[in-house]
């Protein structure tokens, strides 16, 4: 549906992306995820023809769209600050495009008013964006950007500028309305929780490069980089070679254990060792050892988070762990000796 | 209640300042040297085809200034505050320079260029919507770029273009709604300036051309009291203007914004 080939953007001396490729197949719903600055925005805007690339192939199906412009892509933008025309009700906004196409009235009413029932916005079609909650604003922007029915949808920050709840219940919306309009979908991000919500694949992105690309579950329990296991969630970073009883993936201070591996880690692994990065809710925290192999550690910190505690254990190696303990289980204080267990996050 | 005291003392400074003049022009008029008021003054003005011809002429000026500034100053400030923000910043400097050239250095600038070979204009009206409009121009472009500045105009056009306008259309359709009360507000104060210009007309028509200032000045010369009853039928004309053009341009805003539900 959609492919990115080489794409690189110079301002100046400046790299924002390079060599960023892609390819989304027909309904896909894809997130490019990073912090400010990573250069996702510039890609979003590259592809929608709003910034000329310094290098680089944008292909819309079979169609080299690189040097098209915006009006003619054929692409649908859900901008960061919805951009709705200020002078245009609801209903004008999300008819825009369909005007601009000659689309008969009639027809122009009913899709307006599909499109409306889909975001749950019956009664706002005469309404100003300055008369509407800013859900309300984000969800006439996302109808007006599928009114045309294009083949692809780019989101822009889309859920950036509301409060958490409302957040929420359009994360939800957002992703019904994706799966009954199959509508091919890119979405920028800087919120992890968002990216590994929606999204069939994730893309990482830092400082104009992609760190890593896989689905949400990858990207969380296998981040291929320090960067993406920081950047999304938390997590403790150890030191793992081969585990030498045949069974386990990994093995850590005598400690044999199953964890996913990326590939480049299983490259590393193969070669001596790799940095392994466990997520908190992995690692499990006993009072004894159950097969006398766990390693033990002190917990030197602990702070209550409401569902779970949080606790950080220095182990015997002088490795700082991250635990997250469900609430109502043992609880734990500064000082304790305790044993860790590291579970398979796929189990 | 001593801050109290101090606001309205402010205040009636502020009103003294402002209407003592004009008061003074008022009494002027109607009292003159005689001790019963009258308004033959205004009478003889009104019935004086120079000062309906002088008016017209002003009005007529200061309509093609208005619309001559809005045609020229609009698209490039627009475009250099969406594309160029380096040519943005060189319009908004150039835009500065009619406040520091005084207006008689641009009449003699004016005389100098126009007064030989094929614009040989000077000693005619056609140089003085586009004099007019310069000194009227850093008004126009810092209303105008507040007005963009306040519409996040660079999404709303890239939002247009997404969905299928080209350049041209955004602009007609999305920009230049949205900025037209920054054009009447801007055209307001280029047509206050047009209306009430002396110095550039004076010198580059030598007074063949009449206009309200300079029929003032000769009213004032000759005759007073019809001089001063012609000021202040100037100022009310232009703050029914002024109070017309604001109406206006703020019930466009709310029409543009809508009323909150």
């Amino acid at each position: 549906m959609l492919t990115v080939e080489h794409l690189e953007k110079r301002f100046r001396d400046h790299v924002a992306v390079r060599d960023f490729s892609i390819r989304l197949e027909p309904g896909e719903f894809i997130a490019l995820l990073g912090p400010s600055g990573s250069g996702k925005t510039t890609v979003l805007r590259m592809i929608a023809g709003l910034l000329t690339p310094s290098a680089g192939t944008v292909y819309i199906g079979e169609r080299n769209v690189t040097n098209v412009r915006p009006k003619d892509r054929q692409i649908g933008v859900v901008f960061q600050s919805y951009a709705l025309f200020p002078h245009l009700t609801a209903g004008e906004n999300i008819a825009f495009a369909l005007r601009l196409r000659r689309v008969k009235k009639n027809e122009i009413r009913d899709r307006v008013n599909e499109l409306l029932g889909l975001m749950q916005l019956p009664h706002r079609e005469h309404y100003y964006p300055a008369q509407m909650s800013g859900g309300e604003r984000q969800r006439v922007a996302l109808a007006r950007a599928l009114a045309f029915r294009p083949p692809l949808l780019l989101l822009d920050e889309p859920l950036s500028a509301l409060d958490a709840k409302v957040r929420d219940s359009l994360r939800e919306l957002l992703k019904d309305v994706q799966r009954q309009t199959g509508v091919t979908t890119l979405m920028v991000t800087h919120d992890q929780e968002e990216a590994l919500s929606l999204a069939d694949r994730v893309i990482v992105m830092q400082t104009g490069e992609i760190e890593q690309t896989g689905t949400p579950k990858e990207v969380y329990h296998s981040p291929a980089t320090a960067f993406v296991s920081t950047f999304i969630g938390v997590s403790s970073a150890i030191f793992v070679t081969r585990a030498d009883d045949g069974i386990h993936d990994v093995q850590w201070c005598g400690y044999s254990f199953h964890y996913p591996l990326h590939a480049n880690q299983r490259r590393e692994l193969a070669a001596g060792g790799t940095k392994l990065y466990v997520r908190p809710e992995a690692i499990r925290l006993l009072a004894h050892p159950v097969t006398n192999t766990e390693p033990q550690g002190v917990v030197v910190f602990s702070m209550f988070l409401g569902n779970s505690t949080r606790v950080r254990v220095r182990m015997t190696d002088d490795t700082l762990l991250t635990v997250d303990v469900p609430s109502g289980k043992l609880e734990y204080t500064e000082g304790d000796q305790i044993y860790i267990q590291i579970d398979d996050p796929r189990s | 209640m001593f801050e109290k005291w101090i606001y309205r003392i402010v205040i009636v400074l502020f009103l003294t300042q402002v209407l003592v003049p004009f008061v003074g022009l008022v009494q002027f008029s109607i009292q003159g040297a005689g001790t019963t008021p009258t308004l033959s003054s205004f009478q003889q003005l009104i019935v004086n085809p120079l000062f309906s011809g002088s008016l017209l002429n002003s009005l007529f000026l200061a309509l093609c200034t208005v619309i001559l500034s809005i045609g020229i100053f609009t698209p490039p400030v627009w475009h250099a505050y969406l594309y160029a923000p380096k040519v943005l910043r060189v319009i908004e400097a150039v835009s500065f320079v009619p406040f520091v050239v005084p207006a008689v250095v641009l009449a003699l600038a004016y005389v100098q260029f126009f007064s030989s070979g094929l614009l040989n204009l000077v000693g005619t009206p056609y140089l003085l919507p586009f004099a007019f409009a310069l000194l009227g121009m850093p008004f126009y472009v810092q209303v105008l770029l507040n007005r963009l500045r306040h519409t996040d105009a660079l999404s709303l056009h890239e939002a247009a273009q997404s969905l299928g306008a080209t350049g041209v259309y955004a602009f007609m359709k999305i920009q230049l709604p949205l900025l037209r009360s920054g054009m009447i507000n801007g055209g307001l104060l280029i047509f206050t300036i047009s209306i009430g210009e002396f110095t550039i007309t004076q010198l580059t028509t030598g007074g063949s051309y009449n206009t309200l200032p300079l029929y003032l000045m000769i009213a004032f010369t000759n005759n007073p009291l019809e001089g001063s009853a012609m000021a202040v039928l100037t100022l009310v004309l232009a703050v029914m203007g002024v109070v017309a053009a604001l109406f206006f341009a703020s019930d466009k805003r709310r029409r543009v914004k809508g009323e909150r539900a």
